[in-house]
């Protein structure tokens, strides 16, 4: 593969659409980005797409139905089985932009780390955004005796900037230590040695930065079960959802790790070229976050 | 190397291909061609919404909780998660002799719950003559941001209204030369002809 390719697949990728969540429109303004860009992709790929709504609709309609019935008789077989399906549902609704699953690729492009780290972030975002639509739902619930539809958007739409200009801070953050290191060299002439390891703290402003935006899916999940009176029901539906979700998110950090894995072992045995790599990876990366988290921090103002 | 190659393709799946599989309402549309007269006077158009989208309209909305709304319900409805809308033309797309029509206000807007599912149903007035050769009508129903996805519905998709005086026919077709939310989606078209019936001496 040519560096043009490289180049190439890494652009669309960062571009991706997957940024760019958007907000209900019966609500929302209409986006200030026009979404001239298009993105055609191989028949078998675009089959894929149309078949995937259908198959959340499904699934929807499968968890509602299913309610209704536990909610008539209280029954484990019955229980077990609509977990299993928010399960699925939490995997294939966390495949949609707006789970940050590119701002964690990003982050472990840059950041050196094991597997498991991948896994704990994307499962710590999940049951953030989770978290956070439990919290507003219910807190509304108790505060107002009743949560609209229409105050979660509002609140969505204070919550997200907050998020977004998070997100670039700790891009921001994560670009200091690669620029040191490139300014040192470019002085001494050497390349130093270093590590740019993914560090717990970093770790959990990130996650914790995406996660705070509410998931409109779990929120529609606990509307309906309030609306049914069966909010506990509702609140375990939304955890197991975010379980499914942990399992796509944490994908894309694994992945993320495995592919930086794979580009370092392109040079085998010369240490130098990676040495020369590794704090331009880790710059790119994080000035990814920043400038994704900048530009959706000016979309939602 | 080759391994490599793959983490790429899966990559580019993983974060590209499956990003447009993100919608979170589901209606299921119809549209009534209503004609007078002189041709072809509008569109009514009927959304009927998934049931978890439907519960919260009706635990928002239906205030007296008897299952259905009244006229200062409906006017909420209207005013709070409809009118809103204008902003992405209603979620209509119209055109007819290749001219683009952008629908910038309906009206007669009325909410009904359907079993446990909430039905929006309004009319879009959209004015085409008739003559003694067909005249065509292309409609698409579609969010252009993918938050909501409309698929139209398996059994009479398409009804006329006041039809008498015209021959019409319509078939629904995947538009591979349009496309919307950056090129990944293909809307379903209606294409609805119409002409002058000839009278019978």
């Amino acid at each position: 593969m040519n560096r043009n390719r490289l180049l190439a697949v890494f652009l669309l990728l960062l571009f991706s659409p997957a940024v760019f969540a958007a907000d209900n429109p019966f609500f929302a303004k209409k986006s200030k980005l026009k979404t001239a860009i298009t993105v055609r992709y191989p028949a078998p790929v675009q089959w894929v797409i149309k078949k995937i709504a259908p198959v959340q609709q499904r699934l929807t309609a499968r968890l509602t139905v299913l309610t209704r019935q536990l909610k008539r008789r209280h029954n484990s077989r019955l229980l077990i089985k609509l977990c299993f399906f928010a399960f699925i549902y939490g995997v294939i609704h966390a495949l949609g932009p707006g789970h940050g699953k590119t701002i964690i690729f990003s982050y472990f492009l840059s950041e050196q780390a094991e597997a498991k780290k991948g896994v704990l972030t994307g499962t710590i975002i999940a049951f953030m955004q989770s978290l956070s639509s439990i919290i507003i739902v219910s807190a509304l619930y108790l505060f107002v005796r009743h949560a609209h539809m229409t105050s979660i958007e509002n609140f969505s739409r204070v919550i997200k900037p907050v998020s977004y200009g998070l997100i670039s801070l700790v891009g921001l953050f994560l670009m200091v230590k690669p620029l040191k290191v490139l300014l040192q060299k470019g002085r001494s002439g050497q390349n130093k040695n270093s590590e740019y390891s993914a560090d717990r703290g970093s770790m959990l402003s990130l996650a914790f930065a995406v996660g705070i935006i509410p998931c409109p899916g779990a929120v529609i999940l606990l509307l309906f079960s309030m609306s049914m009176q069966v909010l506990k029901i509702g609140v375990l539906l939304v955890l197991v959802m975010a379980l499914g979700m942990a399992a796509t998110i944490s994908a894309a950090g694994v992945l993320s790790i495995v592919f930086r894995r794979g580009i370092l072992n392109l040079f085998p045995g010369r240490k130098k070229s990676v040495e020369i790599f590794r704090p331009f990876a880790a710059l790119a990366g994080s000035f990814v976050i920043f400038f994704m988290g900048l530009v959706l921090f000016f979309i939602s103002l | 190397m080759k391994h490599l190659r793959c983490l790429f393709l899966l990559c580019l799946i993983f974060f590209s291909n499956f990003l447009s599989a993100h919608p979170h309402i589901f209606i299921d549309c119809s549209a009534d061609f209503v004609f007078d007269r002189n041709g072809l006077a509008g569109i009514t158009i009927d959304w009927l919404f998934d049931e978890g989208y439907s519960s919260s309209i009706i635990y928002d909305y239906d205030k007296d909780e008897d299952g259905s709304f009244c006229a200062g319900e409906i006017k909420m409805i209207e005013k709070e998660s409809f009118s809103n809308l204008k902003n992405f033309s209603y979620f209509t797309h119209l055109s007819s002799a290749g001219k683009a029509y952008d629908v910038k206000s309906v009206r007669d807007f009325s909410v009904e719950i359907t079993t446990g599912r909430v039905r929006y149903i309004f009319f879009v007035p959209y004015v085409v003559c008739a003559g003694s050769s067909c005249k065509n009508v292309e409609l698409s129903m579609h969010d252009e941001t993918y938050y909501t996805t409309m698929a139209y519905v398996k059994k009479d998709p398409v009804r006329f209204k006041n039809s008498s005086q015209y021959v019409c026919g319509f078939k629904i077709i995947e538009d591979k030369n349009d496309s919307y939310y950056f090129g990944q989606i293909f809307p379903k078209k209606i294409i609805m002809e119409f002409k002058r019936r000839n009278e019978q001496k």
